[in-house]
């Protein structure tokens, strides 16, 4: 079930990212994805573990630079969740194949695929809102948010820091 | 920190950054559905694992390439865990056979699960430290590890080749009777000589022929009497003179040799301790039996090679560990060097045996058949057999064993007769 779903959404993450590319007419960006993508799609069997990583900074990445070129930004947003997922799926199966044995694997898999799909599908619909409001902001706030941000982000960092400890 | 957690903290502040220099909105919306992954994880993360675990093996010692099972016993005795992956932590050198020793499941309260695998290994003392415990969410950005201690030791011990008879005869034995011929008249098997009646002798012991021709006694037979000796081994485990290559070294053929003496001397109680002479010194308290049979397998089995400088001369060897008289058997590929120690430990009364497995037809085979490997031979045998000729001519029996024979044949056609032991041995090729 992890297969079907990680080739799903690679397949479209690849898919939605490669048209949005290709539309625009940017067909070495498109290509690289694609490459890209294919290797992904091969690396499942040759279990190289710094493909997925690769891939997810990789399209992520490309959907903020389709977005500062102002291209579709649902399906570029589509392509980032779905490359989440991508991602995702890869590293899980990773780790259960990483064991000689794997007990009650659909019970294992099920709640993941539904949080998996609880967290994706809130986040898309969170961001796709977002992308709907406009709000104009000056320097000043600019940089009290981007103060108050690298700040939660350097405590959220330690607190889990602590956590994992 | 994991690395798929720092992997998001790096592209959600990556993209966030981004986002906030070009000052375009889509590039940090883009990092929503990444906190919100995270943040997902976080909360359902892993509380502390609380999970103790038992492992059962079906024997603590076992025979070269024997198969052990091993089980693993797996209980979640704190709260329910979400995804846990177990892996037992297998000493290195064992072999896994068949079975699982790793599993990836969910742990409900309470819940055991047991792991069964088989391995066999080489000779040696492994240590089965614990096992690896990974608990984690269903996204596995937050995980807890664990190391459960769940110590257990296993004892490979070197192949036992019974030996038929090792005849040894040292000058002096010990009181209880035994099998080492004791040069003392009294009850026995062997003819030792014959001497006058005493009051209480059997009288089947007359000797009706040295009676009739001396008619002023009466004269009995002495049989020689038969009793137990203190033997030593020493096992040489220097690395200068055991040849150590990836295949193994000398020293592995030394054990089997040492294993197989040890085994038989102990069955005809004799009383035998070891020394392992090469690193740190290992030392086996001379006693009889089954249980000392045992100690012996397994100071054997953790027997390993050692380069200390120290001990690269057999002049340390520590000989007030060996009682006076003792035999003494060296299990020894021997080194030029080594001839004056071993005179000096035959010059003080220690009869002595020296096993010792050929080297160089060892070092030949693992060079091939190279002409100039021949000739080096030729003249490494030349050197070798000078010094076996001078250890002989001291009085010490040496058995020098071609690796192509197994040991226990060797000890055959050699160590089973005492008449060869008084005097050199020669063991032709």
């Amino acid at each position: 079930m992890i297969r079907p779903a990680f080739g799903i959404s690679l397949g479209v993450a690849a898919l939605s990212l490669i048209l949005t590319f290709a539309a625009s007419g940017a067909w070495a960006w498109a290509a690289i994805l694609f490459l890209y993508g294919v290797l992904w799609w091969y690396s499942e069997k040759s279990k190289k573990a710094w493909v997925p990583s690769v891939g997810l900074l990789l399209f992520t990445g490309m959907a903020a630079s389709g977005m500062a070129a102002g291209l579709a930004k649902e399906s570029l947003l589509l392509g980032a969740v779905m490359t989440l997922a991508a991602w995702d799926l890869d590293l899980w199966r990773q780790r259960a194949s990483r064991a000689s044995r794997q007990d009650n694997l659909g019970a294992l898999m099920r709640p993941h695929l539904e949080r998996l799909a609880l967290v994706l599908a809130l986040g898309y619909g969170v961001s796709w809102l977002v992308l709907s409001v406009r709000m104009e902001l000056g320097f000043w706030w600019i940089f009290i948010l981007a103060f108050a941000g690298v700040i939660a982000l350097a405590k959220a960092l330690g607190a889990l820091q602590q956590e994992s400890d | 920190m994991e690395f798929r957690l720092l992997l998001m903290a790096a592209l959600i502040s990556g993209l966030f950054m981004a986002g906030l220099i070009s000052q375009i909105g889509g590039v940090i919306i883009l990092t929503i559905p990444l906190i919100l992954y995270v943040a997902s994880a976080f909360l359902a993360g892993p509380h502390s694992a609380k999970i103790e675990a038992k492992r059962r093996l079906s024997r603590d010692r076992a025979s070269q390439g024997a198969e052990i099972e091993v089980h693993l016993e797996i209980n979640n005795a704190g709260s329910a865990l979400e995804e846990v992956l177990i892996e037992e932590v297998m000493p290195h050198g064992l072999e896994l056979v068949d079975g699982e020793m790793s599993a990836f499941c969910t742990l409900l309260p309470n819940q055991q699960i047991s792991l069964t695998y088989r391995v066999r290994g080489i000779r040696g003392h492994y240590h089965f430290s614990g096992v690896q415990v990974t608990a984690s969410d269903h996204l596995g950005i937050f995980r807890k590890k664990t190391f459960l201690s769940v110590p257990s030791r296993l004892f490979v011990l070197p192949r036992v080749h019974k030996l038929k008879k090792i005849a040894i005869r040292p000058r002096y034995t010990r009181i209880y009777s035994g099998m080492i011929p004791a040069r003392l008249g009294g009850p026995g098997v062997e003819f030792h000589g014959v001497r006058p009646y005493q009051p209480g002798d059997p009288l089947r012991w007359i000797n009706a022929r040295a009676t009739a021709r001396r008619s002023e006694a009466i004269y009995i037979n002495e049989f020689e009497q038969e009793r137990v000796a203190d033997v030593g081994l020493i096992l040489d485990a220097r690395s200068l003179s055991n040849m150590p290559s990836d295949q193994g070294s000398l020293l592995d053929y030394s054990i089997d040799a040492a294993a197989a003496l040890s085994d038989s001397l102990l069955e005809n109680g004799n009383r035998v301790g070891l020394l392992i002479y090469g690193g740190p010194i290992q030392w086996t308290f001379p006693r009889y039996g089954r249980v000392q049979k045992e100690r012996i397998l397994q100071s054997l089995a953790g027997a390993e090679l050692g380069a200390n400088p120290i001990f690269e001369d057999l002049g340390y060897i520590p000989t007030r560990l060996f009682p006076r008289h003792t035999q003494l058997i060296v299990l020894s590929p021997l080194v030029d060097e080594d001839l004056p120690v071993l005179l000096r430990l035959r010059a003080r009364g220690y009869p002595m045996v020296i096993v010792s497995p050929d080297p160089i037809e060892y070092e030949q085979r693992q060079l091939g058949e190279d002409r100039r490997v021949q000739f080096a031979a030729q003249i490494a045998r030349l050197e070798r057999e000078f010094l076996l000729k001078q250890l002989r001519q001291a009085g010490i029996s040496i058995v020098d064993w071609n690796l192509q024979q197994p040991f226990h044949h060797v000890a055959h056609q050699v160590l089973s007769r005492p008449q060869l032991l008084a005097r050199p041995i020669e063991v032709r090729r």
